[in-house]
């Protein structure tokens, strides 16, 4: 399946209760998000017209897969940082590749 | 013999064509379609989850209870541990009255926004835990009886009177995951059936005899589960496994009953979703955003997941609905 990679705020539900990713949405094309707001739709029309509608910013995979892997290499530092109790309880965070 | 209209106190519409799926319909009014032959009705489609409000404070491992309409979630971590309180009405969030003791990884159980109770949590290792209980009465928090021992990450669900709190961190020597259950009867919480696998970061829900925990994490060695259990007011048994081993999952079961349920999200972080039917689990759609540790509110066909890490901490609610779609009634 091909992609279009795209960076957004998630604002949610606005007031008039319109969603940043509708109920449709997820019947007619897939789409899933990433640390960094970045987001990844189908690469096809209903795809496209989400990115338009939201007013998302498009990148290329590289370009998202940077923010990506800057996210996580902060949360890593950080877990790395915490005392071995801490990690006795709770999981590094593991690196991501973009699909 | 009853007819159609003896039952339902109208006859068969005919209609032809296709109909529409979206309200206002009379949703599992039968009708005769004469553009195909076919009795039809409006019948529930799949399930699918969308955006809903943010919250105002991006925070995790949260208290919560109430309804994907009407619901509330409670402290959690900041970066510190949190008294902060917000109430959600299917669209936005709203800070109201700060709970007394700050504390992530608590729970929370209840009838109602207006009527729910947060138990337990804790401020991490250097802490003993939290034994602290407080109910909400739709204006404020007051302290009530504690939990026999301060712990954290418990599986935890039911009424405002009649509910469970089952496994979870125990800080106190010897520290360490436990496989107690608490019950909670309005007023006392006293000790209960234990579960079978110790274990914290579970998710719970249900009621007190009706009840259900899935997943969580335990060590050393560090690991997550997939263990499903039943509670029946004194005893847990162990069902079918979930298909996705994970902890800090969230999980809906506002119908006050062990099936359906539904679990949502966890570590290692995932966006998975799965139904649990009563004796097996089903991978339905995933969420939008892999998660773990939100606040859980509502039921399996109406819940929300609020908040949680996606990494960084998240404000961000995500509303699981259904969609509605004509069903074709078969008589053989």
């Amino acid at each position: 399946m091909a992609y279009k990679y795209s960076v957004k705020a998630n604002w949610g539900k606005n007031a008039n209760g319109d969603s940043f990713i509708r109920h449709e949405d997820r019947k007619m094309f897939h789409i899933e998000g990433f640390p960094g707001d970045v987001w990844i739709t189908e690469d096809n029309v209903y795809g496209g017209r989400w990115i338009g509608r939201v007013a998302g910013v498009e990148k290329t995979k590289a370009e998202a897969q940077a923010i990506v892997d800057a996210e996580i290499t902060a949360a890593q530092a950080a877990y790395d940082a915490e005392s071995d109790e801490h990690k006795a309880r709770y999981s590094r965070p593991t690196d991501i590749t973009l699909p | 013999m009853a007819n159609y209209k003896d039952i339902k106190g109208t006859t068969v519409q005919v209609k032809s064509g296709t109909q529409p799926t979206t309200y206002p319909q009379a949703a599992g009014e039968i009708y005769y379609n004469s553009s195909n032959g076919d009795y039809e009705f409006l019948g529930l489609g799949a399930g699918a989850w969308s955006s809903g409000g943010n919250m105002n404070t991006a925070r995790a491992r949260i208290g919560s209870f109430g309804t994907q309409t009407a619901g509330l979630v409670a402290g959690g971590e900041i970066s510190t541990a949190s008294v902060l309180v917000e109430q959600y009405d299917g669209t936005s969030w709203t800070e109201i009255a700060d709970i007394n003791t700050a504390r992530y990884y608590l729970k929370g159980f209840g009838n109602s926004s207006t009527s729910g109770f947060v138990v337990g949590g804790g401020l991490g290792a250097a802490d003993s835990g939290k034994t602290e209980t407080e109910s909400w009465n739709g204006s404020s928090w007051t302290e009530v009886n504690d939990i026999g021992a301060g712990t954290e990450s418990g599986g935890c669900a039911g009424t405002s009177t009649a509910a469970f709190f089952a496994g979870g961190y125990k800080y106190a020597a010897p520290a360490g995951q436990t496989n107690v259950t608490y019950e909670w009867d309005g007023t006392n919480w006293t000790s209960g059936g234990n579960i079978n696998t110790a274990r914290y970061n579970l998710a719970g829900a249900g009621g007190l005899t009706s009840g259900i925990i899935f997943g969580g994490t335990s060590g050393p060695p560090f690991g997550e589960h997939n263990e499903t259990e039943l509670y029946d007011g004194s005893s847990w048994s162990e069902v079918s496994d979930m298909n996705t081993t994970a902890g800090h999952r969230g999980s809906a079961s506002f119908e006050r009953t062990n099936s359906p349920a539904l679990a949502f999200g966890g570590t290692p972080v995932t966006a998975n979703t799965e139904s649990w039917d009563g004796s097996s689990w089903t991978e339905v759609a995933n969420l939008s955003t892999a998660r773990h540790s939100g606040g859980s509110l509502g039921t399996t066909t109406s819940a929300a997941l609020a908040g949680g890490s996606t990494t960084p901490l998240t404000a961000a609610t995500e509303e699981w609905t259904f969609s509605h779609s004509v069903k074709t009634v078969t008589t053989s």
